[in-house]
């Protein structure tokens, strides 16, 4: 044999990356801290636009895909592909370009420009176009700095860590455009046949070949033996190749892309399950049971050992959760959320700490604490797995809240204790994590041998048989038709079908376009990440159909560049929400989601705002003048069903669902005295001033009041309340009212008299509106919007009734009359009040001069 | 249908080479013969935290 010859391996590079992950890893991880200390403490760095959920949402994801991992896997390609091709990187400078590229212009550019609102709403490519660009090209540089070395290789030579090195830059550099720029250039559901492919490619092309190549380098190195089979770690590289590009659209199931894509992605996500069997088996019997024990007390190797188990329980979980009759439950849940931490902590992290640490071990010049590292292990176990068993309950909890009839609130409030633990055992996260950077920062400086590979000559070890290496060629040219077999399939075709669908079904005489204010305030709503929380597509079941209305088709997103469809309900889907709230409650749910409904979650947008909800920016206005329009084009009919509500005893369950429901505007003791039902328009009406029939007050239960902000509480989609609950809170409601009566010391004139002369005020002021005998049938009454009070079923208390007379009410047609007489208000308001058809009740209560009056 | 027909050939590509492997020593232990290579480059390095 001939002498061998020494390749060097690029320590600076391989050490910088290492360093740069480490950083990237510890800002990220703070941003998914401060992500979910938001989901419990709304208020929690609100006050500024560049620190919104939406946006630390954003850096969080992008960071940890970039900053993270990508830096881990530079850092392994810098070190193993010397091994792999016996041949050093194409160029060192390329190297620190490539560096300065990745992490300066793309992850610290891409970062900053998310917190400043230049971002795009896709989910794994929440980064600018700008960024995207930049990252494309370091693909290109990376294709020229790894994959040329192969190229001197017989392909039959090439080791299956270096196949999936391989892979993993080739295939990603075709996915990345297709996940961050075609959605730009296709609208709604065309682009969100696309966004599906992206949203499995960065995890299935990108992340999932990386871990596995650290596995298929790592075992063996440390091992010293060979692995279990390299032929069935090929069959295994093979299927991940050619099957993992058509599982995207599991990701949009029941929604509307063609169903044929839909299935076909189900089909492909278990063949998927199938391959991580195989690739799984592999690695574990490439570590011999006799030797395991001690092959663990390398602490890298237990990283990547723990790496290989979690990939299959992911894997094989991911694969069940794309069978649409699981999927239509867990979808939009936690469990999904725990499921992509269990994939991007679980599998790929660990892989990726445990790859950096066996590499760190053997460069020169680096700081390394073993039992640190050790420590860091068992933190992030522990961190990770109480992570995902939570997050798993809480989607699980969500699921069965969402399949039963009640309100989506419920499903907030129930998922609140295990938001809280997520964020306390994200804490512990962040310590292992930095535990982790402290293994690689402090101990004493090692100086092994310097890095290098042993380059055998040639006529060392046998050649490929030619036919062998045209066969391994010839694959990988077929993997590459695959990938654009997957790209036709699942998303050109359905593009193109979705395309003639649009034109067939889109009804005649419906615009999609959008006011200049509703571009902006989506665009303003799509920066924020608002559709990270709150989906924009009713799928096709039952359940959705019943709490949101009508499925979407997708003729109603055929203008929306991007799609804001989600992939997760925090909120409530919004497809149909224009047609549900009013303005004035859009903006004071804006400025303060608690002003209105007491346990939201939702961030407040106070930054929209000159500082109370009373006074929008033009961006809130625009913000809100989108959220009307959505579902513009449906349509949405209303049910009007007979009232179904009576009123009975007061319980105790019925002011428990008042403080829940409907404190938020009408104040905690029904009052009106708070600051988001002083800022609707018109104001939420003062419970205690008035006496109101039976009637009324479960008409305005079921059916809302029109032209205010009063919900359908019975029809009302997905926030209904039972009818138990309805009888309980109409119960309380009406017992809230105070009897009022004048005492005779109180009297400007007699009885008489001021019937008299109230008789010819309201005559003479009153008539056109609430007509001649109370009943809101003048003949401007229907002009009005809303309606003018019915004094037949409504009795205002005198205090009352006087301030609205002397003030008027902002936000309907009743108007200030300044110039009236206190003796004339008194007779006014004496004389309306006796068309009160209502029974007379007993006073529970003084009555109080206070808030403006409903009309 | 291009799934089904691609999923197809993927399994009938895969179940040919298992069947060669079974069939054909020689392609057998061609096929294994990355691993040894690769074995081969890490030969001379130095694991001080796996006991012997």
């Amino acid at each position: 044999m001939s002498e061998a010859t020494e390749i060097p391996i690029e320590e600076r590079l391989v050490a910088a990356h290492g360093y740069a992950s480490l950083a990237g890893v510890f800002v990220s991880v703070l941003f998914g801290l401060a992500v979910s200390l938001k989901f419990n403490f709304p208020e929690f760095l609100s006050q500024d636009s560049w620190l919104t959920w939406g946006r630390l949402r954003f850096d969080h994801t992008q960071g940890i895909l970039y900053g993270w991992l990508g830096n881990l896997f530079l850092a392994f390609l810098y070190y193993a592909v010397p091994y792999l091709t016996r041949r050093p990187v194409t160029s060192v400078r390329l190297g620190w370009i490539v560096f300065v590229l990745w992490n300066f212009v793309a992850v610290l550019g891409g970062w900053t420009l998310v917190l400043t609102g230049v971002n795009q709403p896709l989910e794994w490519a929440e980064f600018p176009l700008i960024v995207a660009a930049v990252i494309e090209l370091a693909w290109v540089l990376l294709i020229c700095q790894f994959v040329v070395p192969f190229f001197k290789c017989g392909a039959s030579e090439i080791y299956v860590a270096g196949w999936y090195l391989l892979g993993a830059i080739t295939f990603t550099g075709l996915a990345y455009p297709v996940g961050n720029i075609v959605p730009n250039l296709l609208p709604g559901a065309m682009g969100a046949a696309f966004s599906g492919l992206w949203i499995h490619d960065a995890v299935g092309l990108f992340v999932t070949p990386f871990g596995v190549a650290i596995a298929y380098f790592v075992i063996p190195a440390v091992t010293r033996r060979p692995i279990y089979s390299h032929f069935y770690s090929m069959v295994g590289f093979w299927l991940l190749f050619l099957v993992y590009p058509l599982n995207g659209t599991h990701h949009y199931l029941y929604s509307s892309l063609p169903m044929g894509a839909q299935h076909a992605a189900e089909v492909a996500s278990i063949y998927q399950g199938i391959d991580v069997i195989l690739v799984v088996a592999n690695l574990l019997l490439s570590i011999p049971l006799g030797r395991a024990a001690r092959a663990f007390s390398d602490v890298p190797l237990r990283f990547v050992w723990t790496s290989i188990v979690l990939y299959l329980i992911v894997s094989l979980q991911g694969s069940v959760q794309a069978v649409m009759s699981f999927n239509r439950y867990v979808h939009f849940s936690d469990w999904v959320i725990g499921h992509s931490h269990l994939a991007m902590i679980g599998f790929a992290s660990f892989a990726g700490m445990g790859g950096l640490a066996h590499i760190w071990q053997r460069l020169s010049g680096v700081r390394f604490h073993p039992l640190l590292l050790a420590y860091s292990y068992w933190l992030l176990v522990a961190g990770l797995a109480l992570m995902v068993v939570d997050l798993t309950a809480a989607g699980l909890v969500q699921a069965s809240l969402w399949q039963a009839h009640l309100p989506w609130l419920e499903s907030v409030r129930a998922s609140r204790p295990y938001w809280l633990f997520r964020a306390m055992d994200g804490l512990l996260m962040v310590i292992g994590f930095a535990t982790f950077a402290g293994s690689l920062l402090m101990g004493p400086i090692r100086h092994p041998n310097r890095a290098k590979v042993l380059a055998y000559p040639e006529d060392a070890l046998p050649a490929g048989n030619n036919w062998i290496n045209t066969a391994y060629a010839t694959t990988f040219g077929a993997g590459l038709l695959f990938f654009v077999v997957s790209f036709v399939a699942l998303g050109i075709i359905p593009a193109t079908l979705l395309r003639a669908e649009i034109i067939r079904t889109t009804p005649a005489g419906v615009s999609l376009k959008l006011t200049p204010s509703e571009s902006r305030g989506r665009a303003i709503y799509a920066k924020n990440g608002c559709g990270y929380c709150h989906s924009q597509q009713v799928r096709n079941l039952a359940t959705d159909i019943r709490r949101f209305g009508p499925p979407s088709s997708a003729w109603e997103t055929a203008n929306d560049i991007p799609q804001l469809w989600g992939t997760r309900r925090i909120g409530p889907d919004l497809a149909r929400e224009g047609a549900r709230r009013t303005p004035d409650w859009q903006l004071v749910h804006l400025y303060n989601p608690r002003y209105i409904v007491p346990d939201s979650i939702m961030p407040s947008y106070s930054w929209l705002f000159g500082g109370d909800p009373e006074s929008p920016s033009e961006q809130a206005s625009d913000v809100v003048a989108f959220l009307l329009s959505l579902g513009r084009s449906a349509e949405p009919k209303l049910k009007d069903t007979p009232v179904a509500i009576s009123i009975g005893s007061v319980t105790g369950e019925g002011r428990e669902i008042f403080v829940a429901n409907c404190s938020g505007c009408h104040g905690l003791n029904g009052d009106g005295e708070s600051p988001g039902g002083r800022a609707l328009r018109p104001p939420a009406l003062n419970l205690t001033a008035f006496e109101m029939t039976d009637a009324i007050v479960t008409a305005a239960l079921w059916h809302g009041v029109r032209g205010s902000s009063m919900p359908a509480w019975g029809e009302l989609k997905g926030d209904e309340l039972t009818i138990g609950q309805l009888n309980a809170v109409a119960s309380y409601a009406a017992s809230l009212e105070s009897a009022d009566a004048l005492p005779e010391t109180g009297m400007l004139a007699s009885k008489e008299i001021l019937h008299e002369a109230g008789y010819r005020v309201y005559e003479t002021h009153c008539t056109r509106c609430h007509g001649e005998t109370g009943e809101s049938d003048g003949p401007d009454a229907m002009k009005r919007y809303p309606l003018p009070a019915r004094f037949t079923e409504v009795r205002p208390s005198y205090a009352v009734a006087a301030k609205v007379i002397h003030e008027g009410v902002r936000g309907t047609a009743m108007e200030a009359w300044p110039l009236l007489t206190p003796g004339e208000i008194q007779a006014v308001t004496l004389y309306l009040r006796s068309f009160y058809k209502g029974p007379e009740r007993h006073m529970v209560a003084p009555p109080r001069a206070t808030m403006e009056m409903h009309p | 249908m291009i799934i089904a027909v691609s999923i197809l050939l993927v399994t009938a590509l895969l179940a040919a080479m298992i069947a060669l492997r079974y069939l054909s020593p020689a392609f057998r232990e061609r096929m294994e013969l990355p691993k040894y290579r690769f074995q081969a480059s890490l030969g001379t390095k130095e694991n001080k935290n796996v006991e012997r």
